[in-house]
């Protein structure tokens, strides 16, 4: 169990200095080097003031290990397009992305394992059709084409929820108004999740089912409710478990798109929004940040595998 | 084989000769479209904008007066290149990365394997917007971008391959026959690798084709002028209470294209590994 902590702890650790060092390599490759990051706006004595701060004339692999320190301090430098430090603008938004993401997620876990625990006991039958079927077409839609239908539907033609924001304009907002503004991003981000948890889940089932401890269990008489919940549902989890922590990135990805759209106030859109600004030291920290941050979540999520696989846990 | 098996066999059959002739049409329309319909995609006319479809334009015209159907075969054109280069590129490096992880012995396949792991576990699209934010949008740069994120699941597979192929009798006996392990890996291993290597790229071009849409849409992909079906859906957000229709178009084009190809991926899986209980 400590080394398969031990393991995952060492994986998240060579993710976060992959991405730190891809990050410098991309800013020392992009036309004009690092000076990118200053202010276009400077004139050339602040450029080179800011060029010595950076320590551009010292050799690659001295301004590698800075960076690798600046990061490591937390230092993420400085947005220009809004003129703040980025930890705040990214502070300042991470609430919002955390509850689209968050909410959008346990959409996904709570339709999509259930319904294809079902799909896979009734394999054939109307529910496993329909749900199959949804979920083959939810792959194919781009999130934020499914997104503009949903504006369409609920926001223009039948208007039960506002078009965009994160709260009515003016106001703090109280719960109800939160909840409403949230309920068609939510649904929208967690489509393709939800649809790829199912396939996992059906295919993860069946394979379960077709092991020899559910015949037993079923030979002791025990109710197919029970052998699904408890039996099938927990060896049938393993491989999910591992899918989700492949669908988090992507999900995240489509936090950016969902939030554009929307007009939700998160990191996903600050981002979008920095990128088409050339904001590069804001949009590189947002990379690195939600980097991190998935890579922790995943982190956790590997507890998950301690409670679901005893062989882990018994592991010596 | 059972009665029911083989009718499950010809539906399936069945389908997936639907989707790659709704696929045929589709690369066709993309290629021969804009020569046989001689109407320039990027003629503006504010004077006839945002017009429903009508005798001068079969599917009307977007805000700025710019002719859909034009548009449509236009951007087809462009989301279906880019979606087929990226998946290029991202099987070149997926497929070479694999190899030599599988053939290089444990040190550089731990190290290609970490290297793998890492930028699966990193949100892609983010990666790429900073790479266009820094190097500037340019369809070849749209086309690296996508194919530098998306190899990862090739790179697996080629790899699990290689190492259970290397195991085989068929392997051992070539290699007690003293053939090189270069046309070992090229006259014996690849031809049991195209198989499940083809399923991945198909699926694969629907998933790039997806990543152009959402990148060009949100401004960070196809510029305009040039039409691309992602960013022609940019403004159809803002003409959504007038004129519906414009954001329709595109996306059904875009889920039909999908569609086909994921059916298409199913098929050849199916027939591939045909391992269904």
């Amino acid at each position: 169990m400590t080394a398969f902590l031990l393991r995952r702890a060492a994986h998240a650790l060579t993710v976060i200095f992959v991405v730190c060092t891809v990050t410098f390599v991309l800013v020392h490759l992009a036309p004009g080097g690092p000076a990118v990051l200053a202010d276009p706006k400077l004139s050339s004595e602040e450029q080179a003031a800011i060029e010595e701060r950076l320590g551009l004339d010292r050799p690659v692999v001295m301004q590698y290990g800075l960076w690798m320190a600046r990061v490591a301090r937390g230092d993420l430098g400085e947005s220009f397009l809004y003129e703040v430090p980025n930890r705040r603008a990214i502070g300042e938004r991470l609430p919002n992305t955390a509850l689209l993401a968050g909410t959008a997620l346990a959409l996904s876990v709570l339709l999509g394992i259930p319904l294809g625990l079902w799909s896979a006991f009734k394999r054939g039958g109307w529910v496993d059709r329909v749900v199959s079927g949804l979920a083959f077409v939810a792959m194919a839609v781009p999130t934020f084409w499914l997104a503009i239908g949903a504006i369409f539907v609920f926001a223009i033609a039948i208007p039960v929820f506002p078009a965009g924001g994160a709260s009515a304009a003016g106001e703090a907002g109280g719960l109800i108004d939160r909840l409403r503004h949230l309920v068609m991003p939510a649904i929208v981000l967690a489509a393709v999740t939800t649809a790829e948890l199912l396939r996992y889940m059906r295919s993860s089932a069946q394979t379960a089912l077709h092991q020899p401890f559910v015949r037993v269990v079923r030979g002791k008489g025990v109710q197919e409710r029970i052998v699904a919940w408890r039996h099938v549902l927990r060896t049938a989890l393993i491989p999910v478990i591992t899918a989700l922590g492949i669908q988090l990135p992507r999900l995240i990805g489509g936090a950016a798109i969902t939030e554009t759209v929307f007009a939700w106030p998160g990191l996903g859109r600050l981002g979008v929004q920095a990128a088409l600004g050339r904001d590069y030291p804001l949009v590189m920290a947002i990379t690195l940040f939600v980097s991190a941050a998935v890579v922790i979540v995943n982190l956790l999520m590997d507890l998950l595998y301690l409670w679901i696989d005893p062989r882990i846990r018994l592991e010596a | 084989m059972t009665v029911d098996a083989r009718r499950n066999g010809s539906t399936f059959r069945r389908r997936a000769a639907i989707a790659g002739g709704t696929l045929i049409l589709l690369a066709l329309a993309a290629i021969l479209g804009p020569l046989l319909y001689d109407t320039d995609p990027n003629v503006l006319d504010l004077s006839r904008a945002a017009e429903a479809p009508g005798a001068a334009h079969p599917l009307g015209t977007d805000e700025s007066g710019r002719d859909v159907l034009g548009r449509l075969l236009a951007g087809g054109r462009v989301s279906l290149a880019v979606g087929f280069a990226a998946v290029a590129c991202s099987a070149l490096l997926g497929v070479s990365l694999g190899a030599v992880a599988g053939l290089g012995g444990r040190r550089v396949d731990g190290i290609i394997m970490r290297l793998t792991d890492a930028v699966m576990s990193v949100p892609a699209l983010f990666l790429i917007i900073t790479t266009l934010a820094l190097f500037g949008t340019s369809v070849v740069g749209l086309v690296i971008a996508i194919g530098c994120t998306s190899w990862m699941g090739l790179a697996r597979l080629v790899r699990a391959e290689l190492l259970s192929i290397r195991e085989q009798t068929f392997v051992e006996a070539a290699r007690a026959l003293g053939t090189r392990s270069s046309s070992l890996l090229l006259r014996h291993a690849l031809p049991h690798l195209l198989p499940s290597v083809l399923v991945n790229l198909t699926f694969g071009v629907g998933a790039a084709i997806l990543t152009e849409s959402a990148l060009s849409f949100i401004g960070l992909g196809i510029q305009p002028p040039a039409a691309s079906w992602g960013n022609m859906l940019t403004n159809a957000q803002s003409y959504l209470y007038a004129s519906p229709w414009l954001a329709l178009y595109p996306g059904v084009m875009i889920v039909i294209t999908v569609v086909a190809v994921n059916i298409l991926g199913d098929a050849l899986r199916d027939a591939a590994e045909p391992t269904e209980f």
